[in-house]
């Protein structure tokens, strides 16, 4: 079984994408052979009232829950979040928030990001930062979208030990030494004529990887195909390429059992 | 068969990665060749050191005759000794063509004898390329060749065989793409870390895959997995991957 847990739908305020709806990731997942898949949705990007683009996520894969599970996007400078996040998980069964501080104008390490935390957590969701959604390089001079800084996430995982963060398109691990470490996922691991990802599960134990692809902003082959070309054993690709996303996800349901 | 055009190495990874690595990605990806070069990205390209970088190269091909072609760095800022360090890898050791980087602009005067012995020769010339979107980026990079100064160099040579680099580079590859609209005679190679989704539709819309070859620059997966899972025909996958880059290398007449 292979999951993905690093997909969008929507669209792309600064860039035509040619691909946007549900329908199309699913027939892309099945191409790479991926069975399910934690699903965002880009409109919530820059939407004023972000919670739209959940309510319009949750509708978008009304009928594929076996397959995509959405991803809640939240401005916790908005009035009225702390309501949306409730329902993004108790009518929208969404058990993920996706965190976006330069979208949502707020800085990964202020008070507003630890409140935001803080009350994922009290409702019993789990969290992910995003390293980048897009490449800065070459960015829209309107995009206020940056490389998220290690020094200043740390300050985030530092206020809450006890979580489990699921770190999406970071370059590299940034928490390391942490007692509990972050789960990351692969796209951005891929470098290094492709020698690269094996190497860093070598170093850092296959724990610490899931798969993700950033389907439909990019090509999704590329995560599957280095993944593909890892010489691991069996134990070891089945942890990155599910059981690991499961496993975070389980250490949810045990909080929510003490 | 297939045909990195654009990737870098030396024999002992003294700079770049190293032969006997660059030769393991290529066999776990299934890439039959690589084309490399050993550019100086910073400092002072002086003639001694080009010479040392492009003989880390040559002992790369001598390593792995089958899997490694090589192209000649130079800095045409250097005249008389660019030339004669071409003429001594290309004519001499068998390397393929010329790999040129930002120290100038490809439209800049100064590349006009380069460009002239690689016409002469019919081989052709990969140039560093792209056009970072902010401008404390650009401002790095001064001489970085864009789009438009693609089109000067091919309207004043358009017989050259320009290549321009990784239009995955980082940066705006839309803009670069329209603007070699404006070049027909400019190749343009696929590499880069950017995997934009529909980017190579996209290249293969605005320039034909006629003109598109295919190129990793360092990363395979992200090389290959974009041309694998873009919305091509066969034919027009194999040409990108390989045949387009065996035609043009055929056409060397020195």
């Amino acid at each position: 079984m292979k999951v993905d847990v690093d997909t969008w739908i929507g669209h792309w305020p600064f860039r035509s994408l040619p691909e946007r709806r549900a329908g199309d990731l699913l027939r892309r997942m099945d191409r790479l052979g991926i069975d399910k898949a934690w699903v965002g949705n880009l409109n919530g990007v820059l939407y004023k009232d972000v919670h739209e683009s959940n309510a319009e996520l949750a509708a978008e894969v009304k009928g594929k829950r076996d397959r995509l599970i959405p991803c809640a996007l939240i401005d916790p400078n908005y009035d009225g979040w702390k309501e949306d996040l409730l329902r993004c998980r108790e009518s929208f069964g969404m058990p993920l928030l996706r965190l976006l501080p330069d979208y949502h104008g707020y800085g990964v390490e202020s008070d507003r990001a630890r409140e935001l935390v803080s009350y994922a957590r009290e409702i019993r969701m789990r969290t992910a930062l995003l390293g980048r959604v897009v490449d800065p390089r070459g960015r829209h001079r309107l995009d206020p979208g940056r490389e998220m800084d290690a020094d200043r996430a740390s300050k985030l995982l530092q206020a809450f030990p006890e979580e489990v963060f699921l770190m999406l398109n970071f370059p590299r691990i940034v928490d390391e030494g942490r007692e509990k470490p972050c789960l990351y996922d692969i796209p951005r691991f891929v470098g290094e004529n492709g020698l690269r990802l094996e190497r860093e599960i070598r170093r850092w134990g296959a724990s610490r990887f899931a798969l993700g692809t950033t389907l439909l902003l990019r090509y999704g082959r590329p995560s599957v195909l280095a993944l593909e070309r890892c010489s691991l054993s069996e134990k070891e690709r089945e942890a990155v390429e599910w059981r690991n996303m499961e496993e975070f996800l389980r250490g949810e349901a045990e909080r929510e059992e003490s | 068969m297939i045909v990195d055009c654009h990737g870098h190495c030396s024999v002992d990874g003294s700079c770049w990665v190293s032969a006997d690595d660059l030769v393991k990605g290529m066999d776990l990806y299934g890439i039959d060749v690589t084309c490399c070069s050993a550019p100086i990205t910073s400092g002072e390209a002086s003639p001694s050191l080009v010479r040392q970088t492009n003989d880390l190269v040559l002992a790369s091909m001598k390593r792995h005759p089958d899997r490694i072609w090589g192209y000649c760095f130079v800095n045409p800022g250097f005249g008389e000794d660019s030339l004669r360090e071409m003429e001594r890898c290309v004519l001499g050791e068998g390397m393929i063509g010329v790999k040129l980087y930002h120290q100038y602009k490809i439209d800049d005067p100064v590349q006009f004898p380069v460009i002239e012995r690689c016409i002469e020769w019919n081989v052709p010339i990969l140039m560093h390329a792209g056009f970072p979107s902010a401008p404390e980026l650009r401002e790095r990079q001064p001489r970085l060749s864009r789009a438009s100064d693609f089109v000067n160099a091919a309207h004043r040579y358009p017989e050259a065989l320009l290549i321009c680099a990784h239009i995955g580079g980082g940066g705006d590859w839309e803009r670069q793409l329209k603007g070699l609209r404006e070049a027909p005679s400019v190749y343009l190679d696929t590499g880069g870390s950017v995997i934009d989704a529909g980017m190579i539709e996209r290249c293969v819309r605005e320039l034909g895959a006629e003109r598109l070859l295919f190129a990793c620059d360092g990363n395979a997966a992200r090389g290959l997995g974009k041309i694998l899972d873009a919305k091509l025909s066969r034919r027009q996958r194999e040409a990108i991957l390989g045949r387009n880059a065996l035609k043009l290398l055929e056409r060397r007449t020195a």
